[in-house]
């Protein structure tokens, strides 16, 4: 055992099972808990709870809610004929802040990726083809890795029978940054993928 | 490209090295093992990422030490700054810095420092296997295009997501067609991107390979480098095949497959598996060339090289020559001195007797000399 206290191992062992903490943060969370008020500690255990029992995915789009529809696709505001899909619940929040997107959204949780034994089965495709009952358009938002491509195509394709109008997002140069400074290869892409002004 | 300073810092048995250069030869001697190559090798690092050796990044870790850095500072043809350090401390991923920015990729770095490497190992080029030929192909086109290194990263992992699909339906003895469908089809896409880009190559790479290979062999024996796209039908002409025709031919031969495929739980087709035909008047080198003809032969091909990168990317190339003048005669060696010079190339040779050069070196040329012994460099012109 390398701590005195099992407790404080146990609780490093937990805090380096997440995302980007190693070991050694681990260790410096725990003792800055330790030094920490007892309300503190209590309001931190609740939380993480609460967290758990109250998040739930929404049962139209899969984003997290804890009214199930979701406050976006419950909203009055928002235009129905528009789904715009994306990979993580974190890209519908990047695209939200935009308020530029008015329509609903439809999160995967996750794309095709056959190394990690992902499938069609096992990512949100079947529920985002259930639900496009007065959808006129589709947008694919999803990341220009391999695997977002493929899902690109995959879900075109599964949406060509149906006869809805099903778009991408734009690639090429970021808008903020010169044409100078883009690799070859942005700026390749940028051209082939050109629009008539 | 003009390499003016290397620092070199626990890579193989070197454990702290500061180099300055010349612009012209720099040549380093000394007993086998004792740190030359490894000068090389530190260069090439910056270059491509990678040493040109096939070694684990690890292994290239100096014994007992955590972490190699190498830094350098070069200057272009229009003399503007170039500087780049790679750091591996022996986890997770290289650490590129350089002036384009920091926390780079191998794709941004890769072409920056155009760099042509001959080493008695490439001769494999013309008579090994035809794996050989697509690295050496695979190295040159990526140094000479970004487009095409990232369509040959993409294409990478496309082809171990469809091997991994493919060998899970072999396993599983389900065979779901439409899944596998859409990995074939992104397969062929890419694949037709990369097809299409080596097939412009060995057109626009013959005249130089041709021209020289006459200076080397004073000669007038005709050479050539046919690339051979797999499984394309044998009377299909090649020159003048257009995108669309490249991908119907691709699915054709993926339909083809598609049996095969299932059962050995692989992909059976596509770039990963094409060749490059060398021939020497006409007739294969593999098969009919001399041992002297295939020296001549990695000299042209390594030389057409620099003068290929140095057309497209409009910068001198930096000619890294390994321990090559123990494999060659006087005239071939007297050849390589030439082509350097007259190149203006800076050169970085290695060798273990000195005497083997010194004789060959034409008047007036610009040369600096470094002994090496046990990871420590001597600058014998101070």
């Amino acid at each position: 055992m390398l701590y005195t206290s099992e407790s404080i191992e146990r609780i490093v062992d937990l805090f380096s099972t997440l995302p980007t903490i190693g070991r050694k943060t681990a260790q410096r969370l725990t003792f800055h808990l330790l030094r920490q008020s007892t309300e503190f500690v209590d309001s931190f255990a609740y939380a993480l709870v609460e967290l758990k029992k109250n998040v739930k995915y929404c049962s139209s789009c899969f984003n997290y809610t804890e009214t199930d529809p979701c406050p976006i696709c419950s909203s009055t505001k928002r235009n129905k004929t528009i789904i715009c899909v994306v990979e993580e619940p974190n890209d519908v929040f990047a695209i939200e802040k935009t308020s530029e997107f008015h329509g609903l959204y439809h999160v995967l949780h996750g794309v095709l990726n056959p190394l990690e034994g992902i499938t069609q089965n096992d990512i949100k495709i079947r529920e985002l083809l259930q639900r496009l009952e007065d959808v006129e358009e589709i947008i694919l938002a999803l990341n220009p890795s391999v695997e977002g491509e493929v899902t690109t195509q995959f879900i075109a394709k599964s949406l060509k029978p149906l006869e809805i109008k099903t778009t991408r997002i734009a690639r090429g140069i970021p808008i903020g940054s010169d044409l100078e400074f883009a690799d070859e290869a942005t700026i390749s892409r940028a051209i082939e993928g050109r629009s008539v002004v | 490209m003009k390499i003016k300073k290397l620092y070199i810092e626990n890579l193989r048995n070197h454990t702290t090295t500061n180099l300055e250069f010349g612009d012209g030869l720099n040549i380093f001697y000394g007993l086998n093992g004792s740190g030359k190559t490894t000068i090389i090798e530190a260069i090439a690092i910056t270059s491509f990422t990678k040493s040109f050796l096939p070694v684990q990044d690890s292994s290239l870790i100096k014994f007992n030490e955590e972490s190699y850095k190498i830094s350098l500072e070069a200057k272009n043809d229009y003399e503007i700054p170039y500087k780049i350090s790679v750091n591996y401390t022996g986890k997770s991923k290289k650490e590129i810095n350089s002036n384009i920015g920091s926390n780079l990729s191998p794709k941004d770095v890769i072409g920056e420092m155009p760099t042509i490497v001959l080493s008695p190992d490439f001769k494999s080029i013309t008579f090994g296997a035809p794996q050989d030929r697509r690295d050496f192909l695979d190295r040159l086109l990526s140094q000479s295009s970004k487009v095409y290194l990232e369509d040959l990263m993409h294409y990478r992992r496309i082809l171990k997501q469809r091997n991994s699909l493919l060998y899970q339906a072999k396993i599983d003895y389900h065979f779901d067609k439409s899944s596998v469908e859409h990995w074939s089809n992104i397969l062929i896409t890419k694949g037709a991107e990369i097809i299409l880009r080596r097939l412009k190559f060995a057109s626009e790479f013959t005249p130089f390979f041709d021209e020289v290979y006459k200076f080397v062999s004073n000669g007038s024996e005709k050479v050539t480098i046919n690339y051979m796209p797999y499984g394309f039908p044998e009377n299909q002409e090649l020159k003048n095949l257009d995108k669309d025709r490249i991908l119907e031919i691709l699915s054709e031969i993926s339909q083809k497959n598609s049996k095969d495929e299932f059962r050995r739980g692989i992909t059976l087709f596509g770039p990963q598996k094409d060749d490059i035909k060398i021939t020497v008047n006409g007739g294969l080198a593999k098969e009919t060339a001399s041992q002297g003809q295939h020296k001549s032969l990695l000299i042209a091909i390594k030389f057409a090289e620099f003068n290929f990168l140095r057309n497209k990317k409009n910068e001198t190339p930096i000619a890294l020559l390994d321990d090559i003048f123990s494999e060659l005669d006087k005239e071939r060696s007297e050849k390589v001195i030439k082509l350097v010079n007259m190149n203006y190339a800076q050169t970085f040779i290695t060798l273990t007797d000195i005497s083997h050069i010194i004789d060959l070196l034409p008047e007036g040329i610009n040369y600096r000399i470094f002994e090496v012994s046990g990871g420590k460099v001597i600058d014998k012109n101070l």
